[in-house]
């Protein structure tokens, strides 16, 4: 049973994007329809108030669109967001900013998501300015604070982001995503760009957080050993289609789909034993040319003839768990 | 004391590791004082006749030698350097200041105006600088207003095209994104975030383009399309002593020293800007 | 008990006023897996870079690195090359950076055959299509005409193991090989690693930070923290029964399944400055184990057990109790 359910801050329906190749060969090759990348086919998910989710996936799975798309930097092609009964996707001007307030991002590399030439101080003042949470006077105390939430001394706001190292940089990014109190945190593989010891720090922090504000956050990335640690519910994706979700404990101990089932087998662990046999063979298929019926069945180990002509549904398979599989529908 | 010695060192190591930028900042010094304080340093006064004294060759009297009304060059040169300097400024600014700021609207919103203006540099490149310029100066008459208006209108281009190329590549950095997702509007996020971040090749190519504004400026009045005569400029200069190359060749050298000084001093100090910008961006 | 492959002793590296590398040594014997593991700024790549002398020019190294019975950082230029590449093969993080862009696989392969084996003509490409095969790019003969950016990541790095494997070499240096891949690709290129090792009888030094790779796929392992080596031994013992402060602080920070969803361990504090680096341990200031000894002086590398070393005071102590879960 989910305890979060009841509370739905954030449901996604059906996102569908694609983009566009403009090269006029490519087109030519695919005998006159415009070749695209169909980053996100059909996505359909929620979360609640205070809950981690995890998206999980390799590269060309989507999650990075989907981020972005959560946060409408980038446009759906098909597809609704709604959050908090509003539907996201239909808001402009000072709405667009309120919804901006509610739903923040943090991005993978902290080399580049803060600007160069701004303090740290600079940068967290202006999110405060913006959005009018703190009267001038107020300011340098509020950033005070919200550096000294994520760790950080009080000094580092008069530091320009180059003399910082990359775990001080993401939490600086972080302050700036929190300093507008939002209810929902997207974190888009924050971790995968540190050590490791600087990661647990991090992942400490958002543990932290989430306790002390009730923030709701949707964790990206591609270490299901990290993911296994924080995470209430999991998504797993593959070339843009969610095919295996459910509550973490449930996927990890026992997951419904072979994707899922390589993943977990392709994770180096310590203590693990070794095994000679690898744990999912061939290639990633191009975004360009899904494969029909499943898109997973060329790797497939337990492929059937079914699989290559009918693309399976996302289908409730156990209390709380949904699988896009033949084998468990 | 340990400061006067920390200071000497510094300026001895600014010679040691960077001698272009400093023989640079001694001329861009130099010409920067005669063109502020012409009186302060010119022997004579620039119109002064002197029929006692005409087409004389450089002596202690006339360190550059007089021309064919007397004048002392050296005088002349001084006087000269204000006007020149105003040129290398003032046909730069506007272009500087208007280019960079359209360069960034048209990189961060691209569409229709993006296409228009790509299609008018394709359409700029291809004409020799120098001759657009003229041809604009021949509509609009000869003179210096007209000749930083003529500039103006062509130069803008240049600098437009390279913060636009630079914004097309800080556009795709996270902060951008960031700043979007912030919920920052577009006026925000140009002014405050992108273009601190893309005026440092247009701030290196204005030092280049005051350079060359000496020259173009000079060539013109060469031409007798920019300054005009009796005014004092280094190209009207060296059109003066045009017909007496042969007979009194210090009426054109000494100028024509002056403009080398000049855009050699802006391209070292040029130099030794973007340097000193690339090591801290 | 035979010699090592290689042997590196006293590695010290400088590079302007860094000095990047303090003092790193190990062994590796013929036919083994070594990994090296350490965070960012250890100097766990400068390390490989040093023994087939792609430093930066500026950068200077002192030390030995044995090689068949030659001292690697005393050799020419000239004899240098004639190790690289024939007797000792590399292989880099990111494939895109390391192959050229604008030859075709085929190509730098059969370069690499040329150079040391003396193949042309046909018999190269033979040869180089079988490599292709051996590292297991399908429709090998035809990929030879294929271009890097035609390649998807993990077959780019498939395709930079047979150019390094090209001439046969003894010894396989690995950087960080797997680290910007995905993790069934990494799995199957590290079991490609283990493969080729077993096949080619060849030694393979491995370079990550990730200690779970070094768990599933090495047999001794070098622990490398601030340019020092902190400890090194068997695998299965190290991650069993850590005897370095460091190594334990590690292996604790590492998310554990049992305890999922509560906070983790993180080593307190950060990696030491690399122009100040502290008089003693370079550890010491963060390890929650310190005792005065360790901030006096650098402690040395003692023996730990059968085979294994450790530059930690409190070794004993530590390896007395199996890593428990807190």
């Amino acid at each position: 049973m989910n305890a979060f359910a009841a509370t739905k801050l954030l449901a996604a329906e059906n996102l569908t994007r694609a983009f566009p190749i403009r090269h006029g060969l490519a087109a030519l090759l695919s005998g006159g329809h415009s070749p695209a990348i169909r980053a996100l086919n059909g996505v359909s998910f929620s979360i609640g108030a205070g809950e981690t989710l995890a998206v999980v996936g390799e590269s060309g799975c989507g999650k990075s669109t989907l981020a972005r798309a959560l946060v409408r930097l980038i446009a759906l092609d098909a597809g609704r967001i709604i959050f908090d009964g509003e539907e996201v996707g239909a808001l402009a001007g000072a709405a667009l900013r309120r919804y901006h307030r509610r739903a923040q991002l943090v991005f993978q590399d902290p080399y580049s998501s803060l600007n160069p030439r701004m303090t740290v101080g600079e940068t967290l003042a202006e999110a405060l300015t913006v959005h009018r949470m703190v009267s001038p006077a107020g300011r340098a105390a509020r950033v005070a604070e919200l550096l000294g939430e994520v760790g950080l001394p009080a000094v580092a706001a008069a530091r320009l982001p180059h003399a910082l190292s990359g775990g001080q940089r993401q939490r600086v990014a972080l302050a700036r995503a929190l300093s507008v109190r939002p209810e929902i945190l997207i974190a888009d593989e924050i971790v995968s760009a540190l050590d490791v010891s600087v990661q647990a720090q991090i992942v400490n922090l958002l543990i932290d957080l989430q306790e002390r504000l009730g923030l709701a956050i949707l964790f990206i990335s591609h270490d299901l050993r990290i993911v296994r640690h924080i995470a209430h519910r999991v998504i797993v994706m593959y070339l843009g289609r969610i095919v295996e979700s459910g509550p973490a404990d449930a996927i990890f101990a026992e997951p419904m789909h072979p994707y899922t089932a390589a993943l977990l087998r392709a994770v180096p662990q310590i203590g693990a034993g070794r095994s000679k046999a690898i744990a999912l063979g061939g290639e990633l298929q191009s975004p360009l040319d899904l494969p029909s019926g499943c898109a997973f069945h060329p790797r497939c180990p337990h492929a059937m003839p079914r699989c290559r002509t009918e693309r399976p549904e996302l289908r409730p398979i156990a209390s709380g768990r949904l699988a896009a599989c033949h084998l468990s529908g | 004391m340990s400061q006067a010695l920390t200071v000497a060192s510094r300026r001895r190591w600014a010679w040691k590791v960077a001698p272009g930028p400093a023989i640079g900042a001694v001329l861009m010094g130099l010409l920067l004082l005669c063109a502020i304080a012409p009186g302060a340093l010119a022997p004579y006064s620039p119109l002064a006749f002197d029929y006692h004294a005409l087409l004389k060759p450089p002596s202690a009297a006339h360190w550059f030698g007089t021309d064919n009304f007397g004048r002392d060059i050296l005088s002349r040169v001084i006087y000269a350097s204000r006007i020149d300097m105003q040129i290398a400024v003032f046909s730069t600014s506007f272009p500087f200041l208007f280019g960079t700021a359209l360069g960034c609207l048209l990189g961060y919103f691209g569409g229709i105006g993006d296409t228009i203006f790509l299609r008018l540099v394709d359409m700029i490149i291809t004409m020799p600088f120098l001759v657009l310029v003229i041809a604009i100066v021949a509509v609009l008459g000869p003179g210096l207003l007209n000749m930083y208006i003529a500039i103006s209108v062509v130069d803008w281009i240049f600098y437009a095209r390279i913060v636009r190329a630079e914004v097309l590549v800080q556009k795709r950095r996270d902060y951008i994104a960031a700043a979007e997702v912030m919920g920052y509007g577009p006026t925000r996020i140009i002014f405050r975030h992108l273009l601190p971040n893309v005026v440092t090749p247009a701030i290196i190519y204005w030092m280049t383009d005051a350079a060359l504004a000496v020259l173009l400026g000079s060539s013109l009045g060469y031409l007798g399309l920019g300054a005009q005569p009796p005014t004092a400029e280094w190209g009207v200069l060296i059109a003066d002593g045009k017909n007496f190359m042969t007979t009194a060749w210090w009426m054109s050298i000494f100028p024509g020293f002056a403009i080398v000084a000049a855009g050699a001093g802006f391209s070292l100090v040029g130099d030794g800007v973007a340097a000193a910008l690339r090591r801290r961006g | 008990m035979t010699a090592p492959l290689l042997s590196v002793q006293d590695l010290m590296v400088r590079i302007g006023p860094l000095r990047p590398i303090s003092c790193i040594g190990f062994d590796v014997a013929a036919g083994e897996m070594l990994g090296i593991a350490g965070e960012s700024g250890s100097g766990k790549s400068l390390t490989l870079r040093a023994i087939l002398g792609l430093l930066p020019s500026s950068a200077s190294v002192e030390g030995r690195v044995l090689w068949a019975g030659q001292d690697l950082l005393q050799l020419s230029p000239r004899a240098l090359a004639g190790v690289r590449g024939r007797e000792i093969g590399m292989v880099f993080q990111e494939p895109m950076m390391a192959l050229n862009p604008v030859l075709p696989i085929g190509l730098q392969i059969t370069e690499s055959l040329r150079a040391h084996l003396g193949l042309r003509g046909a018999a190269a490409r033979t040869r180089a299509a079988e490599l292709l095969d051996r590292v297991g790019i399908p429709a090998a003969r035809e990929r030879l005409g294929s271009f890097p950016h035609e390649f998807s990541g993990g077959m780019r790095q498939r395709a930079m193991i047979a150019i390094a494997l090209a001439a046969e070499p003894k010894l396989l240096l690995a950087d960080e090989p797997t680290t910007a891949l995905d993790v069934t690709i990494q799995d199957q290129i590290l079991k490609l690693l283990l493969r080729l090792r077993d096949e080619l009888a060849m030694s393979v030094v491995l370079v990550t930070h990730d200690l779970g790779v070094i768990a599933e796929t090495c047999d001794r392992v070098v622990i490398v923290y601030a340019g020092r080596v902190q400890e090194s031994g068997p695998v299965a013992e190290i991650f069993a029964r850590p005897a370095h402060a460091y190594t334990e602080g590690l292996l604790r920070s590492l998310p554990d399944p049992r305890r999922a969803r509560q906070r983790l361990v993180p080593i307190a504090g950060s990696p030491p400055d690399p122009t100040e680096l502290p008089a003693g341990c370079p550890f010491a200031p963060r390890c929650p184990a310190a005792i005065p000894a360790c901030l006096a002086t650098v402690p040395p590398l003692a023996p730990a057990g059968p085979r294994r070393v450790s530059a930690c005071l409190r070794a004993g102590e530590l390896t007395a109790r199996a890593l428990a879960p807190a």
